[in-house]
């Protein structure tokens, strides 16, 4: 087990240090969604009183877009003359190479929510979140099943010559829960009106993320045909 | 099932688009045990390295020591080294990054030490910090075979490792490969160029149209002595 975590965390760091050389996908992915809050901003007008009402559905939709552009491009890194397929040689599971990539994909959006939330926060004139450490635990489990869901389709997807069009048509329709449960906690976050309806989608969360965690990494090997 | 064989291919037979690129196939390695493996193009040399690596889906059975590689996918893999014609390695990071990043996948107990002695002993110690990008293709077979060789594997599948390399890295190969054969490390060595192969091979095995032909052992023969059948058919 130790040996597996190990090269999960190799498989991971890999890629972040691949991504310290040039900051390509993340100055793609941050600066993209950051776009979106100036574009939502003026084409919305909207003001303070309905800003908390729109802030969760927008900043969802800037994380999805901005996302799916970043694991497109993460995942094409392995495809460039097959070199992902020296980590398949390695004598270790290769469900590791799929949480390896998608723990990477986890903090490479964490970094761009991280950013996002407070520019998305002033596009929308929030003037406060009501319990902070639920719109992240929100943010959390919405990111953690679209980055689990994500690395398996871009990973699928990204051998494919039309990745950049296929991968948001198979994945944005399986992300529905996700985006929805998401941006209801978050709601919940930024308003404080906790309902029955949040502990719900904050159990929905919880099942999407752990069987599109577990699934995937049980068949990666024939998923991927390496 | 041939006694004290290393690997073993039984009847393993690889398909692909409807087509059949390796006809079912029988062949053994012992340890220690070096083959070279001659074809034309096309003729699924490639093909069955690779589906010997496990990296094709092939019907048959691929055995290790005697085991069903599907068995034991993990203590099979450590045991293997495999040099492509792709070289397995990230261009954007430099030649010591690459070997650190496969010495801590494969669990090595001091990954930068590993990587640095495989970078001196294919002589590229000096370019430990350059990305791999600016390296020329001589140097990336080179890093290619370190990378092969990081985790001291038993048995080696070899893709045409000497293409692109000048004399004196051709040189330096050869004598590695000499070394490696004489730990004990078995190989099988896909190339077109045997009759460099021919003094560190036991066994040159000749390939056509995805079946394999014959053997023939190198011990007391020169290369010159030998013509592999597809070199006749092409002059006459």
């Amino acid at each position: 087990m130790k040996a597996y975590l190990r090269a999960v965390l190799a498989l991971a760091a890999k890629d972040a240090l691949l991504e310290r050389k040039s900051f390509e996908t993340l100055i793609a992915t941050a600066s993209f969604a950051l776009l979106l809050a100036v574009v939502f901003h003026f084409a919305f007008d909207i003001a303070s009183a309905e800003g908390a009402r729109f802030f969760p559905g927008a900043l969802w939709t800037a994380i999805l877009f901005a996302g799916t552009i970043g694991m497109a491009r993460s995942a094409r890194v392995d495809e460039v003359e097959g070199r992902g397929r020296g980590a398949a040689l390695a004598p270790v599971d290769r469900s590791a190479l799929f949480l390896g990539k998608c723990l990477f994909h986890l903090a490479l959006l964490a970094v761009v929510e991280a950013a996002a939330v407070p520019v998305f926060a002033a596009a929308f004139a929030l003037r406060g979140m009501a319990l902070p450490h639920l719109v992240i635990l929100g943010l959390f489990l919405g990111t953690w099943g679209f980055a689990a869901l994500g690395t398996l389709l871009a990973g699928a997807t990204a051998g494919e010559r039309a990745t950049g069009l296929l991968l948001p048509v198979v994945l944005f329709p399986l992300l529905v829960p996700v985006i929805l449960g998401g941006a209801a906690v978050v709601s919940a976050g930024v308003t404080g009106e906790v309902t029955a309806a949040t502990g719900s989608w904050l159990r929905l969360l919880v099942v999407f993320d752990v069987l599109f965690t577990a699934v995937p990494a049980l068949l990666y090997e024939s998923l991927m045909e390496v | 099932m041939s006694a004290g064989a290393l690997l073993e291919a039984l009847g393993l037979s690889v398909q692909a688009g409807g087509r059949t690129l390796v006809h079912p196939t029988h062949l053994a390695l012992r340890p220690g045990q070096w083959k070279a493996l001659v074809g034309p193009n096309g003729a699924g040399k490639t093909t069955l390295l690779k589906a010997l690596a496990t990296l094709v889906p092939y019907t048959g059975t691929v055995r290790y020591r005697g085991r069903d590689v599907r068995e034991k996918p993990l203590a099979y893999r450590r045991a293997l080294g495999v040099v492509l014609h792709e070289p397995l390695l990230y261009g954007e990071l430099t030649a010591l990054e690459n070997l650190v990043f496969y010495a801590r996948l494969y669990g090595l107990a001091a990954p930068r030490a590993a990587a640095r002695e495989k970078l001196a002993a294919v002589g590229l110690e000096a370019y430990a910090h350059e990305p791999v990008s600016r390296f020329s293709r001589g140097m990336i077979q080179r890093l290619a075979l370190a990378r092969a060789l990081l985790h001291r594997p038993e048995l080696l599948l070899l893709d045409e490792p000497l293409s692109g390399i000048d004399a004196r890295g051709e040189g330096l190969i050869l004598n590695l490969f000499r070394e490696a054969k004489e730990r004990g490390i078995a190989a099988l060595w896909v190339t077109h160029r045997w009759r460099r192969a021919w003094d560190v091979v036991d066994e040159v095995v000749e390939m056509q149209r995805g079946t394999l032909l014959g053997a023939v052992p190198t011990a007391g023969r020169r290369p010159e002595e030998w013509t592999p059948s597809f070199a006749e058919e092409a002059r006459g």
